[in-house]
């Protein structure tokens, strides 16, 4: 799954070129997040390809409640032990 | 009596009222001939962007205790400080001003220096030396830009010059009157919640320098440290980003535009946090290491 395809409308993605994270800013709310993952490795998370920590999932809990994600978009997530 | 000064501080003009003599006396220390009298006059600006007052409080407060307040354009965002820190006052009210609507350019807490046209960006907490090594690169053959704000052009690296007084705290004024025994020193405001606060009169080798933008190079986030050992990391972009944001006041306003400048900014920048004790350590690094080997580039080529 593509992260851009879970990102709500007004919200921008930017990796960055050194692959240390990337940043995404939210035209609704101005709000901006740096996260230092890459989208791959967010994609693989979402594909249940890779089994999420505690600490990935509160982070991508945290996108959603922020409204970055479209609500449900976790619902793939693999759950934990 | 109430005094009217202009003061052109590049990109930006004030209209100042104040009927507190340190104020005034201050302002003609600090700006010198940037600063002009107009009391009782047509000022000589063709615009003004920003209308100040810095005047004593009313009624018997005037006698007992004095206290100066500050407003801009009739908003008054401060609470009034005792008189002795007048001045201080109207300078962190200028800040304010610029911060709170200032959307020509994104605006990053930041001191700003430049060797030539490059610059390198500061930007810093309260407390983290960002002052004092403004101060010390200013007096050594850096171009001082600001010590207090970064105004980069949208979607540039492009940061414009906006040439104030350096503001020094505490142990920092004593530091500062040894190493610049010839510079032009404000009054001293004492026991401001900053502690005791002072100004130092910048530098200003042409006048040229107090309008031509300079390009960011490289971004320091600095942290003083007693008796320290330099120590240097290079960041990457997530981790510049994510410090700068921190410190940036209105991209939130220019939404997109913002943004886009702040994440431009740190993919072409350098990025490093450095502990230090000593600034001479940090200038040579940034001489040596940061900015001298792309001079070195240009002679080659």
């Amino acid at each position: 799954m593509l992260i851009q395809s879970i990102l709500k409308q007004g919200v921008h993605l930017h990796p960055f070129h050194d692959q240390s994270g990337i940043c995404l800013y939210n035209d609704n709310t101005t709000e901006m997040v740096t996260l230092f993952m890459q989208a791959a490795q967010i994609e693989s998370l979402l594909d249940g390809v890779t089994r999420c920590s505690r600490d990935e999932r509160r982070m991508l809990q945290s996108l959603e409640d922020k409204g970055f994600i479209y609500e449900h978009s976790l619902s793939c997530l693999t759950p934990l032990n | 009596m109430s005094n009217t000064f202009e003061l052109a501080l590049e990109p930006f003009h004030f209209q100042i009222h104040t009927d507190i003599p340190l104020v005034a006396e201050n302002l003609r220390l600090m700006y010198g001939d940037r600063v002009h009298d107009v009391t009782n006059q047509v000022g000589i600006l063709p615009y003004i962007d920003y209308i100040l007052h810095i005047t004593h409080t009313n009624g018997i407060r005037r006698f007992f205790r004095p206290q100066a307040r500050f407003k801009c354009d009739q908003y008054e965002p401060f609470k009034p400080l005792n008189h002795s820190q007048a001045f201080a006052m109207l300078e962190w009210g200028m800040n304010w001003a610029i911060a709170s609507y200032e959307m020509e350019h994104v605006v990053i807490h930041s001191g700003v220096l430049a060797r030539g046209d490059d610059a390198v960006l500061f930007p810093a907490p309260p407390g983290s030396g960002k002052s004092t090594m403004t101060a010390h690169l200013a007096f050594n053959g850096w171009r001082l830009l600001s010590d207090e704000m970064a105004l980069i052009t949208p979607l540039s690296q492009s940061v414009t010059p906006f040439v104030r007084p350096i503001c020094l705290k505490n142990q920092s004024i004593g530091l500062a009157k040894q190493w610049f025994t010839d510079a032009q020193f404000s009054s001293i405001a004492k026991d401001t919640h900053k502690g005791d606060v002072i100004h130092l009169a910048p530098p200003i080798h042409q006048p040229s320098d107090l309008c031509r933008p300079a390009t960011i190079k490289a971004i320091v986030f600095p942290q003083y440290q007693r008796g320290a050992q330099i120590d240097i990391t290079e960041l990457n972009q997530a981790q510049a980003m994510y410090q700068l944001a921190d410190n940036a006041f209105n991209y939130s306003v220019l939404g997109e535009r913002g943004f886009n400048t702040l994440i431009g900014v740190v993919e072409k920048a350098r990025c490093f946090q450095i502990l230090y004790s000593q600034a001479s350590d940090v200038q040579e690094f940034l001489e040596q290491e940061v900015l001298q080997p792309k001079l070195v580039e240009t002679v080659c080529e």
